[in-house]
């Protein structure tokens, strides 16, 4: 069971706000999956090491692929942010 | 020239080369069916008219030129895209708001691929906000309908792109597969869809969802169009650090072959509660079918693919919260007017610029990836997902392929499922398997429910069998009269 505050937490962890009218459905919500999720407790997995790759082996990155990519134009990228000034990314004042 | 939307691409691409139909009237014929009947179905979410008829001139100014010829895989070809592909200068949204004015720096590298084969981008295909759904209703602009039955969803996240080939929009077009979303998009919209194995198609220009998992891949109106596209997209790419290096195959090479002797393997448990009975007789039939080609059926365990929606549904999100923590309106893509500060600049674009559904996996992705939950959650989602792929491989040693429904019910009504998020996600249970292993899935026609729907039989096989798959598809393809 997750408590309102976990998912406050949550919420704040991923920099989302939840409208507080909405916190106990999505909490519910939450719990469903979660209830769910825990199924894989029936599984023994003892000695067994994690994937978290579907390849079977890395191949080594080779010498050829060591090359630059072509490179994107600047005002290409700059045009696609919100705020610039000066080919650099505005963000709202950080330091007093 | 008749019917130029139903023509096979083989037929097609022919009929360009020889001059008896230029690639701008080709372009001219699929823009009109779009004209007439996407208001309705709403597959595409960018297109635009013009640019399509000039790029058409351009591809045959380059056929005048014999700089596209017919080593040109998809010479003068339309294939449409889904939105969450990267396109120069194209408008790219990946179905959500956060990213509803993005005109990527950048083409995806199977984009210049297809541009390099000499095919006709026609336009950007709806999907389900960042390719998380099964129905193209969690799409930030419209839901898509089903052209077989418009009350009905397409499927996802790929709705768009299987919706446009079900249409006649295009006869090629692109999805891509991190849990199902192309190969139940292509059961739900009677097209053949195809995730191959992982590796084999660069990802490079896909906008990461669940990047152990995704894949991109080709939906067509027959296991030889979706070769032809395959032959076109697949290949090493230097910036995907995961491409394959293996030698490039022609796919449309063993298409047609006799299958006798191939060993199918079937897992009962597939068939049990859960499954619409008329899929359960339409997928033993096309078995039936296969038998009767000389295959032989042979039952198989998958003991672990029980689990497989629960470890998808750790993983998925917790790659995808990772992901699209770069989404935070400081380098693309919307940023909220709303703020004080950098930390409320970040929380209110999130906030309006994503969808429910996203947020819910950013959410649960954040939760099972937290210090005090890695161990229950993801390091244990880790270890049966090393059991479900040694399922696979050991099963593998016994049989060629593995056949089975590719859903477990036909197309739903829109609506029918947006309240229950965990009921949505059943709809992926037969094929999240397959991206947990990272091998390739195919789902191809194989009947109609009594009232029309479309059935999908789905085939997995071992890593890079992409081949042998299509020509399995091809011959039931033949042997079904479809």
């Amino acid at each position: 069971m997750t408590t309102l505050e976990d998912v406050a937490k949550i919420a704040e962890l991923s920099r989302l706000d939840i409208e507080p009218e909405k916190l106990e459905s999505v909490a519910a919500n939450f719990s469903e999956i979660l209830e769910y999720i825990n199924r894989l407790n029936q599984v023994d997995t003892s000695g067994v090491d994690p994937v978290y790759h579907a390849t079977a082996v890395f191949e080594d990155v080779k010498a050829e692929d060591r090359q630059d990519p072509p490179s994107m134009l600047l005002e290409e990228v700059m045009d696609s942010a919100p705020k610039t000034k000066e080919n650099q990314f505005r963000v709202p004042k950080v330091i007093e | 020239m008749k019917n130029i939307c139903e023509l096979p691409v083989r037929t097609l691409k022919s009929a360009i080369l020889k001059r008896e139909i230029s690639t701008r009237e080709v372009a001219h014929s699929f823009l009109e069916r779009i004209e007439e009947r996407d208001s309705e179905i709403h597959a595409f979410l960018t297109l635009d008219h013009e640019q399509v008829l000039d790029n058409a001139d351009k591809i045959d100014n380059q056929i005048e030129k014999g700089a596209v010829s017919d080593k040109s895989i998809l010479a003068g070809i339309p294939v449409a895209i889904k939105d969450n592909i990267v396109t120069r200068g194209t408008r790219t949204t990946c179905g959500s708001k956060i990213l509803g004015n993005y005109i990527p720096p950048y083409d995806a590298t199977v984009v210049d691929f297809l541009q390099r084969e000499g095919a006709l981008i026609l336009g950007k295909c709806n999907c389900d906000e960042f390719a998380m759904g099964s129905s193209t209703e969690n799409s930030a602009f419209f839901p898509t309908r089903n052209p077989l039955d418009t009350e009905r969803v397409p499927g996802g996240s790929s709705g768009g792109s299987a919706a446009a080939v079900a249409s006649g929009f295009t006869p090629l077009s692109l999805g891509s597969d991190t849990g199902g979303s192309i190969r139940q998009p292509a059961a739900f919209c009677g097209v053949t869809g195809l995730k191959p194995t992982y590796g084999l198609v660069s990802r490079y220009g896909l906008v990461a969802f669940g990047s152990s998992l995704d894949q991109i891949g080709p939906f067509g109106r027959s296991a030889e169009d979706v070769a032809i596209l395959l032959n076109a997209i697949s290949g090493h790419d230097p910036r995907d650090s995961t491409s394959s290096h293996r030698p490039e195959e022609d796919y449309t090479a063993r298409l047609q072959r006799d299958i006798k002797g191939t060993r199918i393997g079937i897992c009962p448990n597939w068939f049990t509660s859960g499954l619409d009975p008329e899929i359960s007789s339409s997928v033993k039939h096309a078995m039936e079918i296969l038998e009767g080609q000389g295959c032989s059926v042979i039952e198989i365990d998958l003991p672990y693919s029980d689990y497989a929606i629960e470890t998808y549904y750790i993983i998925a999100p917790a790659e995808a919260s990772s992901n699209l923590a770069r989404f935070d309106g400081v380098k693309y893509g919307f940023r909220s007017s709303d703020h004080t500060d950098l930390e409320s600049m970040y929380r209110n674009t999130r906030t309006q610029g994503f969808g429910e559904e996203v947020k819910r996996r950013i959410m649960i992705g954040t939760y099972v990836l937290s210090s005090g939950y890695y161990d229950a959650y993801f390091l244990k989602a880790g270890k049966v997902r090393n059991l479900i792929k040694q399922d696979y491989l050991k099963a593998f040693e016994k049989v060629d392929f593995i056949a089975g429904p590719t859903t477990p019910t036909p197309p739903f009504k829109l609506g029918e499922k947006t309240t229950n998020p965990l009921e949505m996600y059943l709809s992926d249970i037969y094929t999240v398997g397959t991206n947990l292993a990272g091998i390739p899935g195919l789902s191809t026609p194989c009947g109609k429910t009594s009232t029309g729907l479309p059935i999908g039989l789905q085939l997995q096989g071992p890593h890079f069998s992409e081949a042998g798959m299509l020509n399995l598809a091809s011959v039931l393809e033949s042997e079904l009269g479809n």
